[in-house]
């Protein structure tokens, strides 16, 4: 029953969205998620989430990592030791470095836009995809929220979104069973799923 | 520059009080801008202007919590309150507080520019800081062009002489940040490039020891010293700095989980190193802190669910 209401909520939001949005925008689910995320995690004020999620894309870390840091990251998970084995066995890090800088924020930090936005690699593990398309599939999807940005009713009605989500009370559920939904209902692992099958 | 530990060698569970007390008297250090800002905030009386300045107020005091998405919102608001009172008449105040705003949202550009105007209707004040944002974007956009020696000579005015501590935090980062990059991999095994990384590494220390100096209860200083610090595999000050920097806080949710993952690796580089007593007295203490901040366990920050 709750899963029912929930799939009906995110369908209404997603069809808010696709005013802002082309057709076949990249965009607009990983926002809808990290809005969502973004809102239950810190309960806070929901703009102020959203005004994060923008910072949050801003490269502020310190990017250069030492070799060892970086051999230990792709060593620490099956899935990764298994897609760079080569490259590990031999300290190949002119291969391991450009794909660390665009595998560790959506594996490493989990930042939810780009774990959104990678959802259907992340699901099938196919993280040599994820390091290749990086840089435009991001780049794609910034400019496609800097172009919706124009109408300033964008960031209200996220925040509509936001508020509604929290009032209908599922922001009592854990950030586990939260995420496992939110993934499963936005189809962001179904598609994993259905390529096993 | 002396570092002080933690604890993570001496079985102790807190921190090292005198440390402590130093980065607590640290954090009054920026009088001058403190005092300018309550001045100047003081004298905004008109309603509009006192609206924007509680927001900016408001925003800064989330800031101290670590709230830093809801200050962030704040910022926003205070700098749209400012551009409604420009857009019905122009004052230097407005400006100033615009230019202010923008520069916590890293709209530096803009920033620059409201300085600027602000510092033409009398602000004198604003005209250095406006040319300080200068220099930084100059900067940042050398960096992009890949003029890197060019950008790392701006970055170290800014970071040495800089007066305007939201430059000097950025630039000292972008500054370290150069520093670290790896060497072209046909070159890094040389015995020149080692000599040379390890004065570049050198180099880079120097530059953090500097700005942990003047700002010691900048958690974002101790997070760069912690990056250092890996690099040259220190990872037993890594750690220390690092768990400092957390206690300190940090100025984005990223950065913090970035810094937490530093905190697990340099855990895993000192147990694979340690044994024994040494280990076990190690692992007492890296526990401790484990529990304090509601890990799932030694290796598992609070916010990493796979």
């Amino acid at each position: 029953m709750e899963e029912k209401k929930l799939q009906a909520f995110l369908k209404q939001s997603a069809e808010i969205l696709q005013d802002f949005f082309p057709a076949d925008a990249l965009a607009l689910i990983p926002l809808l998620y990290s809005t969502l995320i973004w809102a239950v995690k810190r309960k806070g004020n929901l703009e102020a989430e959203v005004s994060g999620l923008r910072l949050w894309l801003e490269p502020e870390v310190v990017d250069n990592k030492p070799d060892e840091f970086i051999l230990d990251f792709f060593e620490k998970q099956q899935a990764l030791q298994e897609a760079f084995k080569a490259e590990i066995k031999s300290r190949d890090m002119k291969s391991l470095r450009p794909a660390f800088r665009a595998l560790y924020p959506v594996v490493g930090l989990e930042e939810p836009f780009l774990q959104s936005l990678f959802s259907e690699e992340l699901a099938r593990e196919d993280f040599r995809l994820i390091a290749d398309q990086f840089d435009w599939k991001l780049k794609q999807a910034l400019e496609e929220i800097k172009a919706a940005e124009k109408k300033p009713e964008l960031w209200k009605a996220l925040k509509k979104i936001g508020e509604s989500f929290m009032s209908l009370g599922w922001a009592w559920l854990s950030d586990d069973e939260l995420r496992a939904w939110l993934k499963s209902i936005l189809g962001m692992e179904r598609q994993g799923e259905e390529e096993e099958e | 520059m002396k570092r002080r530990g933690i604890g993570f060698d001496h079985n102790h569970t807190t921190h090292n009080p005198g440390y402590r007390r130093l980065a607590v008297r640290g954090f009054y250090q920026y009088p001058a801008l403190i005092f300018f800002l309550a001045v100047f905030l003081s004298s905004c009386a008109s309603s509009p202007l006192l609206k924007a300045r509680t927001d900016y107020l408001q925003a800064q005091e989330l800031e101290r919590s670590l709230r830093q998405e809801e200050a962030t919102a704040f910022y926003k608001k205070s700098r749209e309150e400012a551009s409604a009172i420009i857009n019905k008449k122009p004052t230097a105040e407005a400006y100033l507080l615009k230019g202010l705003a923008e520069v916590n949202l890293n709209l530096w550009a803009e920033a620059e520019n409201s300085f600027r105007l602000a510092a033409a209707l009398g602000e004198d004040k604003a005209l250095a800081w406006a040319e300080e944002l200068r220099l930084y974007g100059l900067a940042r956009s050398f960096e992009a062009q890949g003029w890197t020696e060019t950008s790392s000579r701006l970055y170290d005015i800014l970071a040495d002489k800089g007066k305007y501590q939201p430059v000097v935090r950025a630039a000292v980062g972008q500054l370290v940040d150069l520093k670290l990059q790896a060497r072209p991999e046909t070159e890094a095994n040389s015995p020149a490039s080692q000599k040379e990384k390890s004065k570049t590494l050198s180099e880079a220390l120097k530059i953090v020891e500097r700005a942990v100096e003047s700002e010691p209860a900048c958690g974002y200083y101790h997070y760069l010293l912690a990056q250092v610090l890996a690099h040259q595999k220190d990872y037993r000050e890594s750690l220390e700095e690092s768990v400092m920097a957390k206690e300190l806080g940090l100025p984005s949710e990223k950065i913090n989980r970035d810094n937490d993952l530093q905190i697990v690796f340099c855990y895993e580089q000192l147990a694979k190193i340690l044994s024994g007593e040494e280990l076990t007295a190690f692992q007492i203490s890296y526990n401790n802190w484990v529990k304090k901040w509601k890990w799932l366990n030694e290796t598992t920050p609070a916010w990493k669910r796979s």
